[in-house]
């Protein structure tokens, strides 16, 4: 053995002999007192083998391993590590005669078995592993675990055919309808024939669910996370045999296949069928789940359920509390303002859960139409908590629905003297309208630094612009903003695409380029186009012409891929606007379109 | 002015400081460089277009002299690609420092035409060299065993071999990843043009296919390889009536005692190493000092170019232009090669210091050169099938992948130069 071998071997002997040594440290003393007489001689072997592997001595290793065989050939422990010694030796062949050994004495012995097919896979000797493989068969014909591992050397050899055969034989000497269903499936699955793989499946579940967990795990572990299996195998469940159990994991199943409607009528019949106790239990993992896979409606039915029960006056709040949350998030706001009067009444006076919750029924009041009654609400509201974080977001909603009424006065008047990021933004819109530009763009600047992500951003935006543009163009911006605030974007870009053109060359790009963002936004692709066109031909010098640029690629790209224009925008702005910051953008754009980087 | 283009009024405001009359184009390799490797493309598409350039060597970490065209810097700006103007007086300063310090000008005047030895259909994105070449617009063919065995490699300057196994053992993925419907192609797809062939097997195809590749070397043909290639091509060329394939794709064991018929005289770079015969154990020989996918791998260090003479060694210089001169290294099905298994002469152009390993060889062959380098991808070290594919815009000035496109210009060097 060279220097060279003598390092390599230390090397990859040591990790291994390790954790053999710890096995054996942990495991001594039981296995010592299992083996008696000899038992304690052949532990010490063992661990003097282990210790000569972990310094990389494979040979000493070997040898004392296959001493400790000599003596008693079905020591498992020895058997094994003698493999691991072999294989890292490249002589894993050399394991056979040992484990026919084992066989000889044990012919029972699972682990020499499985050892001798695995072996044979290894070395590819298929007519021994198939001789080895009927051998375990025939010495355990009515137990599944031959079968199942059989099947497994098969699976990972890629002859899914040969695994399905062994597991079928399986099944048939078991004499088990459902036996190795478990396993068949995932073979069939592996094999793309998932209409198979869900029988499997379905059968694994079994009648009372018992195989369900294990079946889930599977389809979670699938490319797809199971998506293309699971309607049919919900469709299974609920037809063949459809207890209670198996009904419910269908329930579940389709929640987590985000499958809304299916979810909610299978949940809903399960519900009404199970007894009382055990409802209130199905339902809250039905809320939990469907809120957490955004089925909104379904967690609303089932927390609304869950409030018919009696329970610590805490939890009820809580369950109160996701109800109404619910109700907002579906657009229900009768429903939601129903609740937080509930909550309103249920919580102490002077609570943060109480305060909160009036807020919310304030708010949702002037929502439903009710705006009078709503404001007259607030002005106690704010009478009774002068201080309430509640009170920024409250007014600036109350204001907003009576400027959408055009009541400008009032919607002042409710603004008052607060200040907060929400009642600054209504100011600086009540200034556009008055065409006070100064003090809209002084209340959105002010409104900025407690916003966060787009809006702020957007915000920021909409505050620049106001700084560059003149009287006339400022008349025009007020006019578009009020139309958004009527919830008219189309309107709104209408006007700025319109009426734009008198407005000089400095301004004139960046209104349109407002106008284009807000068209996005609405998804108007159309408008947008057709704006950002108008900026690159008439100011293709502008600042805002090579945003346009790069939008503008991005669309006729996503058109078509190969559409030369797509290039000749990116090219453009490239050469056209080298200091522009999204050059490198640009530069990466059309790398992708030239295929120069994957698509990512 | 107003009927100035503004394209062309931008192309002047690219450049700081333009001289209106520039006669050259300073491409730097150094800090200041955009895009490193793009600038490689930049260097290519000059040459396509007949525009001559120079390599300067050691300037600027190897920068590039480039004819100041405005289509030259229309293309430079479009790619990200650093460019300076250079008047006559400053070209002046520059011939003058690279006379008095290691430095040299190399002149590169052909655009070598390229072929890539990979089977079809592969997407790029599979191998450091295509990856590398689609990133910096250099264009190249694809090549597999068919055009090899019918002599078209004569075609081309400048011959790179993608992640080939060429004992004809399917790279041993079968130890990992039998039943893959990928794996299953590849064995099939080997089959049909070993049979095409009339071959009786795979292992036989690529032996052939080894062959032909080093009579294209011995021939005067510039070849790159890297990964597994490296290895096995020199294994397929030593191997001379020895079977060192597994059964699983020759249907029969290897010779047990390959190691000692093997006939290294054959070979480019390697001589006497141990053929790995064990079917499971995931290495082909010992020429590999990292061993990657065996339990006795060994960790990744990093690797230092090394410090040519450019005026008396231009070649080697040449391969290893860089801006940075120590790299992490990354792990490949071959890693690096064993000092102990280099042939006399090989020259060694990057090393992991106090390693008994080497990253980076060259060495010549007949009348051809061929070039080393071991591992898979310089920046994903240590790449799994089914890794996400680099992209390469993420890796701009990557000094990795700057090896591997040094190997691609190399070709383009003047042959006088060459021959020095």
């Amino acid at each position: 053995m060279t220097a060279v071998d003598a390092t390599r071997r230390t090397a990859r002997a040591r990790v291994a002999a390790r954790a053999v040594a710890l096995v054996l440290l942990w495991a001594g003393p039981a296995a010592a007192q299992a083996i008696n007489g000899q038992g304690g001689q052949e532990i010490q072997q063992l661990r003097e083998a282990a210790l000569r592997e972990s310094a990389g001595d494979l040979e000493s290793a070997e040898r004392i391993l296959r001493s400790v065989l000599e003596a008693r050939p079905t020591s498992l422990s020895a058997l094994l590590s003698l493999e691991r010694v072999l294989r890292m030796q490249g002589r894993v062949e050399e394991i056979i005669p040992p484990i026919e050994r084992v066989l000889a004495e044990d012919p029972s012995s699972v682990v020499a078995h499985q050892m001798r097919v695995r072996t044979y896979s290894t070395l590819d000797a298929l007519p021994e592993l198939e001789r080895a493989a009927e051998a375990w068969i025939r010495a355990m014909p009515r137990v599944e675990t031959p079968y199942r591992e059989i099947a497994r050397v098969w699976e990972a050899r890629g002859d899914y055919k040969q695994a399905i055969r062994v597991l079928e034989r399986g099944r048939s000497r078991v004499g088990r309808k459902d036996a190795l269903a478990l396993e068949l499936g995932d073979v069939y699955a592996r094999a793309g024939d998932l209409d198979r793989a869900v029988r499997e499946w379905d059968r694994a579940i079994g009648p009372t669910a018992r195989g369900f967990s294990l079946v889930r795990r599977r389809l979670a572990m699938l490319p797809d996370g199971g998506a293309s299996v699971l309607p049919s195998l919900i469709d299974a469940l609920m037809r063949s045999s459809p207890t209670l159990e198996r009904r419910r994991a269908a329930a579940e199943l389709a929640i987590d296949a985000g499958l809304a409607n299916r979810a909610e009528e299978i949940a809903k019949a399960v519900a009404a069928d199970l007894p009382p106790d055990e409802r209130q239990g199905f339902l809250v993992e039905v809320a939990r789940r469907a809120e957490g896979g955004h089925l909104y409606r379904l967690a609303y039915w089932a927390y609304s359920e869950l409030l018919t029960y009696d329970g610590p006056a805490n939890q009820m709040l809580a369950v109160r509390s996701r109800v109404a949350e619910l109700a907002l998030t579906l657009g229900d706001t009768a429903s939601a303002r129903e609740n937080y009067l509930a909550l309103e009444k249920a919580f102490d006076a002077d609570s943060p859960e109480r305060r909160q919750a009036t807020a919310f029924r304030i708010e949702l009041t002037a929502r439903e139409g009710d705006l009078d009654k709503a404001i007259q609400e607030f002005a106690e509201f704010q009478r009774s908590f002068k201080e309430a974080p509640e009170l920024d977001r409250l007014a600036a909603s109350l204001a907003d629905l009576l400027l959408r009424r055009g009541d400008v006065d009032r919607a002042e008047e409710v603004l008052g003297r607060l200040s907060g990021p929400r009642t600054s933004l209504v100011r600086s819109h009540i200034a556009l309208r008055r065409g006070d530009v100064t003090a809209a763009r002084a209340a959105l600047l002010a409104a900025a630094p407690a916003l966060h992500g787009e809006e702020a951003t957007e915000t920021i935006g909409l505050a620049t612009l106001l700084g560059r543009v003149s009287p006339a163009g400022a008349e025009l911006l007020s006019r578009a903003m009020t139309e958004l605030a009527l919830g008219r974007t189309q309107d709104a870009v209408a006007i700025l695409w319109a009426e734009s053109g008198g407005l000089n060359s400095v301004e004139r790009p960046a209104i349109l380029e407002f106008a284009a963002r807000l068209a996005d936004r609405s998804e108007l692709e159309t408008e947008a186009e057709r704006i950002r066109r108008a900026i690159i031909t008439d100011h293709p010098q502008a600042p805002e012409a090579p945003a346009a640029l790069l939008a503008l690629a991005y669309a006729v790209s996503a058109r078509d891929p190969d559409a030369p224009e797509a290039r000749e925008l990116l090219e453009r702005l490239i050469l056209e606007h080298p200091r522009s910051a999204l050059v490198p953008q640009a530069r990466r754009e059309l790398n992708r379109l030239q295929g120069r980087i994957p698509n990512s | 002015m107003r009927f100035v283009s503004p394209i062309l009024l931008a192309l002047s405001a690219v450049l700081v400081a333009t001289p209106s009359h520039a006669q050259y184009l300073l491409a730097p390799m150094d800090a200041a460089q955009t895009n490193h490797l793009k600038a490689y493309g930049l260097t290519y598409w000059s040459l396509q277009r007949g525009l001559s350039a120079e390599w300067l060597l050691n300037y600027r970490a190897g920068s590039f002299l480039l004819r100041d065209r405005p289509e030259v810097r229309r293309e430079a700006a479009l790619r990200g690609v650093h460019v300076e103007p250079v008047n006559a007086s400053q070209l002046a300063q520059i011939r003058a420092t690279i006379e008095e310090n290691n430095m040299e000008s190399i002149i590169l005047e052909k655009a070598p035409k390229i072929a890539v030895y990979t089977p079809p259909n592969t997407p790029p994105w599979d191998d450091a060299v295509t990856l590398a070449l689609t990133y910096a617009d250099i264009p190249y063919d694809k090549v597999w065993d068919e055009e090899v065995l019918q002599g078209r490699l004569k075609e081309y300057e400048w011959l790179h071999l993608h992640h080939e196994d060429f004992t004809g053992q399917y790279s041993k993925f079968y130890i990992g990843y039998a039943g893959q419907p990928w794996l299953q192609e590849e064995v099939e797809r080997n089959q049909a043009m070993a049979a095409k062939f009339g071959l009786p097997d795979v292992p036989t195809l690529k032996k052939n296919v080894a062959n032909e590749i080093a009579r294209y070397v011995s021939d005067g043909g510039f070849m790159f390889a890297m990964c597994t290639a490296t290895e096995t091509i020199e294994l397929a060329l030593a191997a001379v009536g020895v079977d060192i394939a597994a059964p699983f794709s020759d249907g029969t064991p290897a010779d047990p005692d390959a190691t000692s018929k093997m006939q290294w005289d054959r070979t480019m770079a390697f001589q006497g190493a141990e053929v790995q015969t064990n079917p499971s154990v995931n290495a082909f020989s010992d020429i590999d000092g990292h061993q990657v996918n065996t339990p006795w791998r060994q960790p990744l260090g990093a690797f230092v170019l090394f410090d040519f003479s450019a005026k008396f060694d231009p070649v080697p210089s040449m391969l290893v232009q860089n801006h940075e001169n120590v790299l992490p290294d990354f792990y490949g099905l071959t890693t690096s090669f064993r000092r102990d298994r280099l042939k006399p002469g090989v020259i060694v152009l990057a090393e992991e210091e106090g390693a008994g390993w080497v990253k980076y060889i060259h060495g010549t062959y007949g009348q051809g050169t061929w070039t080393f380098l071991g591992g898979h991808d310089p920046e994903d070290p240590q790449h799994q099938i089914g890794d996400p594919p680099t992209d390469l815009d993420m890796h701009p000035h990557s000094p990795g992948y700057r090896l591997i496109l040094n190997n691609v210009l190399f070709p383009a060097a003047k042959k006088k130069t060459l021959k020095t």
